[in-house]
This record gives C-alpha cells, structure tokens and sequence, in this order.
C-alpha cells in the first residue's frame, strides 16, 4: 500500500507543485500574496469546460484556449486591480486579491450555474501496472505535463531575457526601474504566467475530479505549499507542492481523508514558527 | 554657462522646483546644463538636494514620495519631464544610486546584462566587454553572486551597470562611499577615459569636492535646495566659499 501511496501522492503532488509555482511566480515578482489562486484554478477547468464542451474544440485547441484566456485573465488582473494598488500596505493587497476570488466565484456560478460539471477532454483513460502500483493513465498525464510546464518556467526564468528581467525586478524594483525595466510590463507577465500554470492544473483536477467552485479548496493547497518550500524559493514551490501531496494521500490513505488538512496545515503553522523563510527559502536579512 | 547653446547641451534642467510628502521644498529654482561629453560636478553639503535633484532628472521622485512641482528637464532636446523613470532610460540616462543599489541574487554578468537589455544585443555584448576591460575585478568574479562581493566591488559593479546600458549621459551619485581613495581615482580615471572613448555626459555628485573639482570641467554648488554658484571647476575651487567650506582651507593651497 505504502508504495500506492507513494505514486498517487507524487502525482496529484506534481499538480500542487505547478500551481504553487504560479502563485510563487506573482509573489516574487510582485510581492502579491494571492488569495485567489486556488480560484484561478477552479477557472482555469471552467475555461476547459468553455473550450471543449461550450466552444466545442478539439484537445489541442482547448488547451490553447485554457492557456490564452487564462494569460489573458491574469494581465487583465495586474492591470485593473494590481497596479493601481502598487506600494500600497500588505493589508490592500491581500483584501484584493480575496475580494477578486469571491467574485470569480460568483461569475462562475452565474455563468454555469452552482452545481458541478464533467470535464471529458479525451485524454488517455484506463490504467497501468508498474511494479507493485497501479498507475491512472489521466494522473500519469497530469504528472507528465505539471513537470513539462514546471520546466519550461524553470528554463523561461533563469535562461531568457525577460526571465533575467523578472529576476532584477524581483531583487529590487528600485534598481530595475533604474536599470530601464519595465517593471508594469514585468508584473504583467508574471500575472499572466501564474494564471497560465494555475489554470493548467485546474484543468487536471477539474479531469481527474469534476469541474466545480469547489475545487478551489485543492488549489488553495498551494498557499501551505508555498509557504511550506519558502517563499522566496523557485524549486521550493515545487517541492512544498509535492510535500503536501504526499501528505494528502498517505495521511488519507492510513487515518482518514479528512486528516488532511491537519496534516497539511500543522507543518505549515511549524513552519511558520520555527522557520518562516520556509525549507528552501532564504532567510530575508531585513527589507530596505 | 551662458556660452552653451541648448540645441547641443546633452542635459538641460530648467527652473526646477521639487517637494516630498513631508518637505514643501527640497529644490528651488534648479538649472543647471550639461553640454555633450562634459563632465560636471554638483557640490553641496548633506541635505542640500544633490539626490533629489538627481532623482527629479531620472524621473525616480515618485517612487520615494515626491514630486517635481515645476520646470524642465530635456535630454539632448527631448523633454523627459514627468516620463515614466524606465523610458527615461532607454532615452539614454544612465545612474549609479546613491547607496549601490545592485541586485543582490543574481551574478555579476547577470547585472551588467541587465543593464544592457535597453541597448541592442551587439552594443550591450560590446560595452559589457568594455566594462571588464575598465574593471578586471568584474571581469574575474562574473559569476559570483553580486550580493557576496565587497562593498566597493558592488560600487564598481553599479558603474558598470550603468555603463553597460551604453548612456548620453550618466548620473553619479556619491562613487566614492564605502571605496578606498585610490581606487576612487583610479575609477574617476577611468571615467575620463570612458568619457574619451564614448563621448558619455556625466553629472557627478561628490563629497571629496577636491577630487571633484579636479575631474570635472565645471561645477555647480546646492545649498538647501538651492544653486548658490556655479562655473569652471578653476573658478568654482578659487572661490573663498568653496575653499572655506569644502576644500578644508581657508586660503591655503589647494
Ligand atoms: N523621501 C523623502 N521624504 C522627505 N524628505 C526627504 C526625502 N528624501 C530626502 N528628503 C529631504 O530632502 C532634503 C534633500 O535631501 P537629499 O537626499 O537630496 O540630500 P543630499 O544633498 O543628497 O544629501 P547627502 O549628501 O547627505 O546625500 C533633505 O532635507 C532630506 O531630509
Ligand atoms: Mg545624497
């Protein structure tokens, strides 16, 4: 059972550490604190819903859809809501980005009514043996493309120029802005990549569960994720996400599924007490 | 002053007036013309303004509170007045802070790139290789973390930043912090020399008003937001204030 376990949790752990990487993207880049990621997730499986059955596009051409209208969504957030609250106290910040998921909520439901939706996108169905574990095709999948993306961001941040950009801006707004950075445009991008990676792993969750509002307690995993791997930390996101992955499943597969949370958030409030720059996060020695 | 014409002034501050949330007034009727590839050195005691004045040309005072209340401030003829700090920039203004503000996790090479992404990839490849020829102590640490380095080595890096972005004209504020004397000469040395090779304006904020009044052609003096003298560095170091006050004499050699 252990190894079951095991595999079950590295997989729905590699969906966690995707969208725990977008919302450590926009902290870092920003210094936005969001609230509504887990939201953004659950969207991102309404707009598979949107693509697939309302817009009625093949696999390749929803996950295009997913992918522009969540980028979309994420510049539209820094533009609207973000900048204008630029050097605002933490406070604003955070009530925003509350108050920007409850109505992503109420727009959901508006638009597609409370109740849950089935999300088929003709991924591969059926399941495999590996050893001593049985594999889904669709967590296989799901794993597969969480470490796809997880890599292709790794690659975007430390080898491109406007990963090096958002690097700088990240470091010290005030020397980017000094260096000719266009931190707006910075920001922005980060939004949007963050939108992008939670969107994608609502698709996932949306598949391997069902569409619905719900899912934003699971994308909200991603915040002890974070905080978890450290804030400040690139990999750490990914691994805090596969931590609480393991976590989940290995806590409700030996006590009992709602002794997940306590497994999750007791770590996260030791953390928090004993270690608050997290596992992998440096320790921030004082702010200018 | 009068001599220069604006059409070929690289800088030209006109009548500015700036305040902070919490100073009605740090600059008072500012001007002050830098003439293409002149070397100019802005005196003036702690708190007079010098930062501020180089804050209101960067177009950064907003993003410590203040605002430039009135007057101009043209690059080569372009008024930049009220543009966004970034575009200012790519308008050809490079600075070294006051206090070296470096990005402290990325690496040496990583800065100067940073530096030189408002540039072309040829010019920014050409003048980060100029910026190891000036400084071999980059060049041997480019793949440290800038963080890591000596205070006066992240100096050297922010000139070298700001070098890399291949500038009209530069603003230095205070090179000489935390930087041992002769390495400060040797940089103002260099300076010259870059000046030489690229034709780079430069406004140089100084405390060793001596070392500065040697470099630059001409000067001006801020006291409390003001500009109470200004001329040839010969004229300005004769002046009895200026020796009196900042030159440590008072009728001694300089
Ligand atoms: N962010 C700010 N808010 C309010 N007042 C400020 C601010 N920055 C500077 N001042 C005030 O404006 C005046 C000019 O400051 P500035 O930093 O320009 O002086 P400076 O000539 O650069 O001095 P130093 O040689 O010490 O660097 C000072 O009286 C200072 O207290
Ligand atoms: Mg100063």
């Amino acid at each position: 059972m252990l190894m079951q376990f095991l595999a079950s949790g590295f997989m729905l752990g590699s969906v966690y550490g995707l969208v725990a990487l977008g919302f450590a993207a926009i902290y870092k880049a920003t210094r936005v604190f969001n609230f509504a990621q887990g939201m953004l997730m659950a969207t991102g499986a309404y707009l598979a819903v949107t693509g697939s059955v309302v817009l009625g596009l093949p696999l390749v051409g929803t996950i295009a859809f997913v992918v522009v209208a969540a980028g979309t969504l994420g510049v539209v957030i820094q533009w609207l809501l973000i900048r204008p609250l630029a050097g605002r106290p933490l406070l604003a910040m955070v009530m925003i980005t509350i108050a920007l998921s409850i109505i992503l909520r109420a727009l959901i439901v508006i638009i597609f009514g409370g109740g849950a939706q089935t999300l088929r996108l003709g991924l591969p169905e059926g399941s495999f043996v590996l050893g001593s574990v049985r594999i889904s095709a669709i967590h296989a999948t799901a794993a597969g493309v969480s470490w796809l993306c997880m890599a292709l961001f790794m690659v975007f941040f430390r080898f491109s120029k406007a990963g090096l950009l958002m690097r700088a801006t990240a470091d010290s707004h005030e020397a980017a802005v000094l260096s000719g950075v266009n931190v707006n445009r910075i920001n922005a991008t980060a939004w949007a990549l963050g939108t992008i990676l939670a969107a994608i792993g609502g698709v996932f969750l949306g598949q391997l569960q069902v569409a619905s509002v719900e899912l934003e307690n699971i994308g909200l995993l991603a915040l002890p994720a974070v905080v978890i791997g450290g804030l400040q930390s690139i990999p750490g996101a990914i691994i805090g996400g596969l931590l609480v992955g393991l976590i989940e499943q290995l806590s409700s597969g030996y006590i009992s599924p709602k002794a997940r949370d306590i497994f999750v958030y007791v770590p996260l409030l030791i953390i928090l007490l004993v270690r608050p720059w997290g596992l992998f996060g440096e320790r921030e020695l004082g702010r200018v | 002053m009068s001599g220069v014409a604006s059409a070929e002034a690289v800088l030209e501050v006109q009548g500015v007036f700036a305040a902070y949330a919490a100073k009605a007034t740090a600059l008072s009727d500012v001007s002050l013309t830098i003439p293409a590839g002149g070397m100019v050195a802005l005196l003036g005691s702690n708190g007079a303004g010098k930062t501020t004045l180089i804050k209101a040309i960067s177009g950064l005072l907003p993003l410590h509170h203040g605002t430039l209340v009135s007057g101009s401030v043209r690059i080569a003829g372009t008024n930049i007045t009220g543009l966004r700090a970034d575009r200012i920039v790519r308008l050809g203004l490079g600075q070294v802070p006051e206090g070296r503000l470096v990005f402290k996790h990325l690496t040496v090479e990583e800065n100067l790139q940073v530096g030189a992404a408002v540039v072309p990839r040829a010019v920014g490849r050409e003048r980060i290789a100029a910026v190891y020829d000036l400084f071999p102590r980059l060049a041997e640490r480019r793949r440290q973390q800038a963080g890591l380095m000596s205070g006066g080595e992240q100096q050297m890096l922010a000139l070298g930043r700001a070098l890399a972005s291949a500038p009209r004209i530069l603003l230095i504020d205070e090179l000489s912090l935390g930087l041992a004397p002769i390495i400060v000469k040797a940089i103002y040395a260099q300076l010259r020399a870059v000046r030489a090779a690229f034709g780079t304006a430069m406004l140089v904020v100084e405390q060793n008003a001596k070392l500065a009044l040697e470099i630059c052609d001409t000067a001006y003096v801020l006291e409390r937001g003001v500009i109470v003298m200004s001329g040839s560095a010969a004229e300005v170091a004769a002046s009895d204030r200026i020796r009196e006050s900042y030159l440590g004499s008072s009728g001694g050699a300089l």
